[in-house]
């Protein structure tokens, strides 16, 4: 199978974002710190989107655009449940909040 | 008002939800009201599509006539229509207990009529997600349910944040990677919408960004394909009322294991490409892991656990129906996803009605002699077990029967030997839980009466398991052949004139 090893350098900034926010999302232990992992994953779609763009028309903006809408909504959310779980347990930390709700 | 029915059956429960919200502010009964009515009303919608489904069959709907991405494109097949009904008459039922769960933990009004509000716009969006026809849009309505969905956890759950976030979060993460899919499918088609992508796909026979972008939208599904299992939600298992439970694992998961079937067979086409031996190696232990969850809910003292566990197994046997990917297995898997969707959801609430507290330990000794007691609870019971055993004539017999038929067709070894297996211990698990229904010794804590109206839920969805496999001669004609595979299907094929020649 040939792999057309250009479109990986080509795509590099978008695959660096992906893998960062997918790594990041799973090892952080600070909840606010994987809530932001997801939005750098989104990220590196909306740059993937970005770098299609000047070949394929409107299409790629106004999708960029849109799932830039979509990281904004949910961050949003995802940032609400951090404050109310910061708020409660004084820390971010996933293990120590998890620890003291199975006591 | 029938040109329209697509568009009214998607969006029925989300103005019912904008109602029940409305109205819960000045009266909690009415807001109820509001809902069972949103909820009842798009039954009756999707009752009047079915003449047109039967007889012409998909009805394609497109919303201000714009092609996707910028419009949304909404197709009804007959089967679509018919998981419809069956998501909503499960909403049905979460929805009455979510009033009586109300009562007994002491929710407060105004949180149970948001509970209401949010459950409409969960079923809003998986309706939508069975009938849209762009990449796009399908994430969307995803991240819409997921929202919706960890609203509703919340709002029932005292200490829910923690596991609300990690719902919300690893969800969002597996619609960020079925994004990530379309888009790369985009990227060498020009292309989202789904039925365009198969046709691309086609012409261009580039087997190699098939299987990429299949890898991708498969792994999508992981999140919510492993909820709730135990050793990934057993905080969040612990503490969210059973019925809430069993409406996101039956509804929530069997729509997405349905999506996948859409995108692996209508979109995809995998049947038509050949794929890697270290592939199909890996569905293969993916299809038994999933159903070594049976064996693990053998072992469970706690009914809760046990259910959680086979909630999750049962997705085993819809894998093995797409790794076999012939017609009879995938008869097969679709009539197996509608009685699991039954199944699933019956069980979960089936723990809610017998515990005496809305969460905590359901130990299986507290439902010894239960048969004996209460003599329709104990058969409701029955049915759900046969269901999962296979025994006629359920739903879940036929299910297998034809899943079993499609194995031996394609004589695959390694995957009847797991399937086999797993049917063996399922009867004598099912047969040592009866045993316990129907011991002659009492436990203590029967002594207090179930109502009738708390049963009479569950008793619908164990008569629509019955009715299922009753029935299954005209639910595999009218609905399950219909939703396979254009080449699975038996229909004349028309002699296109081309290039003055009849080619088929």
């Amino acid at each position: 199978m040939a792999v057309n090893l250009g479109n990986a350098f080509h795509y590099i900034v978008p695959l660096a974002f992906c893998l960062a926010g997918f790594h990041g999302v799973f090892f952080y232990t600070n909840l606010l710190g994987k809530a932001a992992s997801w939005c750098l994953f989104q990220m590196g779609l909306i740059s993937f989107l970005f770098l299609l763009a000047p070949q394929a028309g409107p299409v790629p903006s106004a999708l960029s655009l849109l799932i830039s809408a979509v990281t904004f909504a949910v961050g949003i959310v995802l940032t609400v449940f951090c404050l109310k779980l910061g708020r409660r347990h004084k820390t971010l930390d996933a293990n120590e909040i998890a620890g003291r709700g199975s006591k | 008002m029938n040109a329209h029915l697509p568009l009214l059956m998607g969006f029925t429960p989300l103005v019912g939800a904008w109602l029940a919200l409305i109205i819960g502010f000045f009266s909690y009964r009415l807001s109820r009201w509001a809902a069972y009515g949103a909820l009842l009303l798009d039954f009756y919608f999707i009752s009047l599509s079915l003449p047109k489904l039967f007889s012409e069959g998909s009805w394609h709907y497109s919303l201000g006539g714009w092609a996707p991405p910028w419009g949304i494109e909404l197709v009804v097949t007959p089967f679509s229509a018919f998981l419809a009904c069956f998501i909503l008459l499960l909403a049905l039922a979460a929805f009455y207990y979510l009033g009586s769960f109300g009562l007994m933990a002491g929710l407060l009004k105004n949180r149970e009529s948001l509970g209401g509000a949010l459950l409409l716009v969960l079923v809003s969006s998986l309706l939508t997600l069975l009938w849209v026809r762009d990449g796009f849009t399908l994430y969307l309505f995803l991240e819409i349910s997921l929202v919706a969905a960890t609203g509703l956890l919340v709002c029932a759950t005292r200490q829910g944040w923690l596991d609300g976030f990690y719902f919300l979060l690893g969800g969002s993460l597996g619609a960020s990677i079925l994004l990530a899919g379309f888009l790369f499918l985009y990227s060498t088609t020009g292309t989202l919408h789904l039925d365009d992508l198969l046709a691309q796909l086609f012409i261009s026979k580039n087997f190699s960004i098939t299987l990429a972008a299949g890898s991708l939208l498969a792994l999508s599904w992981a999140c919510l394909f492993n909820f709730p299992r135990p050793a990934f939600f057993t905080s969040l298992l612990n503490q969210t009322p059973p019925f809430l439970l069993g409406f996101l694992s039956s509804v929530m998961v069997r729509v997405a294991a349905y999506l996948l079937f859409v995108l692996l067979f209508l979109v995809l086409n995998v049947p038509g490409i050949s794929q890697p031996g270290w592939l199909v190696g890996l569905e293969y232990l993916l299809a038994v892991f999933f159903l070594a969850d049976f064996i693990r809910a053998a072992r469970q003292k706690d009914f809760l656990h046990s259910v959680a566990f086979l909630s999750t197994a049962q997705l085993g046997f819809l894998f093995i129906g797409f790794i076999s990917g012939n017609k009879s297995a995938l008869a097969g898997t679709l009539m197996e996803l509608l009685g699991q969707m039954l199944v699933t959801g019956g069980l979960f609430m089936a723990v809610g009605v017998l515990s005496l507290k809305p969460t905590g330990a359901h130990p299986f000794s507290k439902l010894t002699g239960l048969g004996r007691h209460d003599f329709w609870m104990g058969l409701t019971l029955i049915v759900f077990t046969f269901s999962i055993v296979g025994v006629p004539p359920t739903a879940g017999f036929f299910g297998k029967f034809y899943l079993l038929q499609g194995i031996l067709e394609n004589r695959d070894w390694f995957l009847f030997v797991p399937a086999a297996l797993t049917l063996g211990l399922n009867l004598y698990s099912g047969f040592r839980f009866m045993w316990l229904l129907y011991e002659p010794r009492k436990s203590v804590s029967l002594n207090a009466h179930i109502p009738f109206s708390m049963k009479a839920p569950l008793m619908a969805l164990a008569l629509a398991v019955l009715g299922l496999g009753l029935f299954h001669q005209d639910i595999l004609r009218h609905f399950i052949e219909p939703a396979l595979p254009k080449a699975y299907q038996n229909l004349p094929v028309p002699n296109v004139p081309f290039l003055g020649k009849q080619v088929e």
